[in-house]
């Protein structure tokens, strides 16, 4: 049981949630479908974390993790052959660079990789590192996160 | 929403303060900001799940807190430079209601370039953003 709600109950509510995490994932890599960089949509998200209204000249940083890393993060976690357990999963670093400035109305495509995978003290640490190319290949946008799952193994 | 403070020269001088950053992460922005992210991890949304994994309560996403961190650096410099290179480490949650404060510091400038150190402190005071930092490039 953890806290207040059985951890069966938690399962029944959350499929999927409990798994067991698999160091030889290392170098496992996932794809997902080009993602277009939307103003429409941005404005909400910019609505969100600015905490006001306001419409930005070019897509903020950290809107790399909506056309970036969350295309890839629910194949990461969804993916038997690495096995993390959600309910202790942390997210605990996290990296967004760009080779230069990205525009609205741009089209990437999206593939990530898993380039840490380790058991230690009892602590899985999952590194996932993503890059966005545009359609003619060329690599614009990266992130790097890093995972951590309390208590090792499930 | 801090504040409307903007550059008016890049790269700013070594030293000298960013915009400060004091923004309450209401549930309803946790909320907002999940279906504009696509992040509906219950640890969100869920006050249930949230004490059942041993939290409080709900938690702001790590990557809100760094969005609006990174959000004010970026509309500071909106019309001068963008934000190239944003790193952070999230060392303690962020409850749902608390009232997020930093003080971002220009740790380095050169020409065409400013690094900017945005340590990012939770309700209770304890950092929440550690090891962040954004690099701005001009434009």
């Amino acid at each position: 049981m953890v806290g207040a709600i059985p951890l069966p109950a938690l399962v029944r509510r959350y499929p999927g949630l409990v798994m067991a995490f698999n160091p030889s994932c290392l170098g496992r890599r996932y794809s997902a479908p080009a993602q277009v960089v939307d103003r429409e949509h941005h404005r909400s998200y910019a609505r969100a974390v600015y905490g006001g209204e306001w419409d930005p000249e070019r897509p903020l940083a950290c809107y790399a993790s909506v056309y970036l890393l969350w295309p890839i993060v629910p194949l990461l976690f969804s993916d038997p052959e690495v096995g993390l357990d959600l309910p202790r999963l942390l997210h605990g670093e996290q990296d967004f660079w760009f080779d230069r400035s990205v525009q609205f109305g741009e089209e990437l495509v999206p593939t990530g990789e898993v380039t840490r995978a380790e058991e230690r003290r009892g602590m899985v640490f999952l590194e996932l590192t993503c890059h966005g190319s545009d359609p003619n290949g060329a690599v614009i946008a990266h992130s790097r996160s890093l995972f951590l799952v309390r208590g090792g193994s499930a | 929403m801090s504040g409307s403070e903007r550059l008016d020269h890049f790269p700013p001088p070594e030293g000298s303060p960013g915009p400060a950053l004091e923004e309450r992460l209401t549930q309803e922005r946790i909320d907002a900001y999940a279906e504009a992210s696509g992040d509906h991890n219950p640890i969100h949304l869920d006050p249930d799940f949230a004490r059942a994994v041993g939290l409080p309560s709900t938690i702001a996403h790590g990557l809100l807190t760094m969005g609006a961190a990174t959000a004010q650096l970026e509309r500071w410099a909106e019309s001068l430079a963008y934000v190239a290179k944003v790193t952070c480490r999230f060392s303690a949650p962020v409850p749902s209601g608390d009232v997020v404060t930093g003080h971002p510091l220009v740790i380095r400038s050169a020409p065409g370039l400013a690094q900017v150190e945005m340590e990012v402190l939770n309700g209770a005071g304890e950092r929440a953003l550690t090891k962040a930092e954004a690099e701005l490039r001009g434009l």
